[in-house]
């Protein structure tokens, strides 16, 4: 059997014994369906509340997504202004540090206070839990050149913009992917708080607003049903990602030291 | 001390004895705290160097690699004067398109010094560029170095700790000392041009690598003295 085979087919046979257990435990105990529902009843509300499960994941993924990719454009430009002067970075680094530390669930009521409910505070939370990783390895990227080829460019009186677009930019590539990665799956925690809080309005319905209504509703089947579409989300994303950025690393190997 | 234009002198001397900041100094890369760097008429802006390892761009192919110093002094490229420098280290245009990081170490360094040329330089500096190849790669690189030099006509200064190299590139060796670091001795190289290989066989050459050799340790041991 191959390698990649059983990569996939050990942790389905895992899986098949874990739902069994779950099954057999729920019968034998006589669990409420409201603590523990059995998997027969999240699969069946997989399939009756399909449509709204999906248009859910749908609205999650969209703001998760835009999100991300606020936070990869705005990341990248608050690096470039970092590198452009240590008097920049010294003043502003401890803040983006302090962006880090908050709590995203103490600042979401905030956002929504601003921004009131819906699809905008949704994706401003997401900007603010996955923008962090990208400033600080864009940084890095773009701070920690390799000395010869600065000297290179300093041989040849290269402008300061020639040192950004030739030099810096395409340094900070793996950095940059790198914290894309970590970005990725942040944003699909920051969709689902995001909506937890201010997912409530009549159009927008994602996974996060479900989780808080049913777990309140006590609909604890379908409360199910979106933690696993949540985490399948997440998933998917982080997939995405790293599928694009092996394409991308591919071109951009930095081991020239390999013969 | 004196380099004549469209010479070759290599300078030889111990780790830490200030070859390559005698090369900085010339290139331009650090200032002087002390003394004058001159040049002849007209050769003063253009400059080029080639570093101990290839400083190639792993994100551009070889073709770009070569064009960059072009695209930074904003100069129009041709793609004619990148071909003859590339044709000029002999370097296939199976490769051309390439990546870095799929050439050996050898053909990384062609590339290094095809760039360095691109600019048509009228002083070329060259830093211990072939102490990581294999001795074979080595030899091969220096006649191709010699051929080069001989069809541009640059002033080439040569820096290396091997004395055998520093005698079948230059028309002078240089031998330096350090603390403080100088240049002790030049010694004049009388072998023909163009030298070609075979030339490592003859007696005047292992004469004269001999005698280069006895130099140089005679200049540590004063050092030691000292």
């Amino acid at each position: 059997m191959s390698a990649k085979i059983s990569r996939i087919l050990w942790p389905a046979v895992l899986f098949a014994v874990l739902v069994i257990i779950w099954a057999l435990a729920v019968r034998v105990f006589d669990v409420k369906a409201y603590i523990l529902p059995s998997p027969s009843a999240v699969f069946d509300v997989f399939v009756t509340e399909f449509r709204t499960l999906m248009s859910a994941a749908g609205a999650t993924a969209a703001a998760a997504g835009l999100g991300f990719f606020i936070s990869v454009v705005a990341g990248v430009t608050i690096a470039i202004l970092f590198s452009q002067s240590t008097l920049i970075r010294m003043s502003c680094y401890p803040y983006a540090i302090f962006l880090q530390t908050m709590p995203i669930v103490a600042v979401a009521p905030l956002i929504v206070l601003w921004f009131g409910f819906g699809f905008q505070s949704v994706t401003t939370v997401v900007v603010i839990i996955s923008l962090f990783p990208i400033i600080t390895n864009a940084t890095t990227g773009m701070t920690s050149l390799d000395p010869g080829h600065v000297e290179l460019f300093k041989l040849y009186n290269a402008s300061r913009w020639q040192l950004l677009f030739k030099l810096r930019l395409p340094s900070a590539v793996p950095h940059i992917v790198t914290g894309a990665r970590i970005s990725s799956g942040l944003a699909v925690v920051g969709a689902i708080v995001g909506e937890f809080f201010a997912g409530a309005t009549d159009k927008l319905k994602g996974l996060g607003y479900y989780v808080q209504s049913t777990g309140s509703l006590l609909k604890t089947d379908m409360l199910f049903a979106c933690i696993f579409l949540s985490a399948a989300l997440g998933v998917a994303i982080f997939l995405l990602v790293s599928l694009v950025s092996r394409g991308i690393l591919r071109t951009w190997t930095f081991d020239l030291n390999n013969n | 001390m004196d380099i004549p234009s469209g010479g070759f002198l290599t300078l030889l001397g111990p780790s830490g004895c200030g070859k390559s900041t005698i090369l900085r100094l010339i290139a331009g890369l650090t200032s002087p705290s002390n003394g004058k760097i001159q040049f002849g008429e007209g050769a003063t802006t253009n400059r080029s160097f080639v570093f101990q390892d290839p400083t190639l761009l792993p994100w551009r192919t070889v073709w770009q690699n070569v064009e960059l110093p072009l695209t930074l002094r904003n100069n129009s490229t041709s793609d004619g004067q990148i071909e003859n420098v590339l044709k000029l280290v002999a370097l296939d245009s199976a490769h051309w398109e390439k990546y870095p990081r799929e050439l050996s170490g050898g053909m990384r360094m062609r590339v290094s010094i095809a760039r360095a040329l691109v600019t048509n330089p009228q002083v070329l500096l060259l830093d211990e560029p072939f102490a990581a190849l294999d001795e074979l790669r080595r030899q091969q690189l220096n006649e191709d170095l010699l051929e080069i030099w001989a069809e541009q006509k640059c002033t080439t200064v040569f820096v290396t700790h091997n004395v055998g190299e520093a005698v079948f590139l230059g028309q002078h060796v240089a031998i330096m000392q350090s603390s403080p670091g100088r240049i002790v001795e030049t010694i004049p190289i009388p072998l023909q041009h163009p030298r070609i290989a075979a030339i490592r066989t003859q007696q005047e050459f292992t004469a004269l690598v001999s005698h280069v050799s006895s130099q140089l340790c005679r200049h540590q041991a004063d050092e030691v003295m000292a």
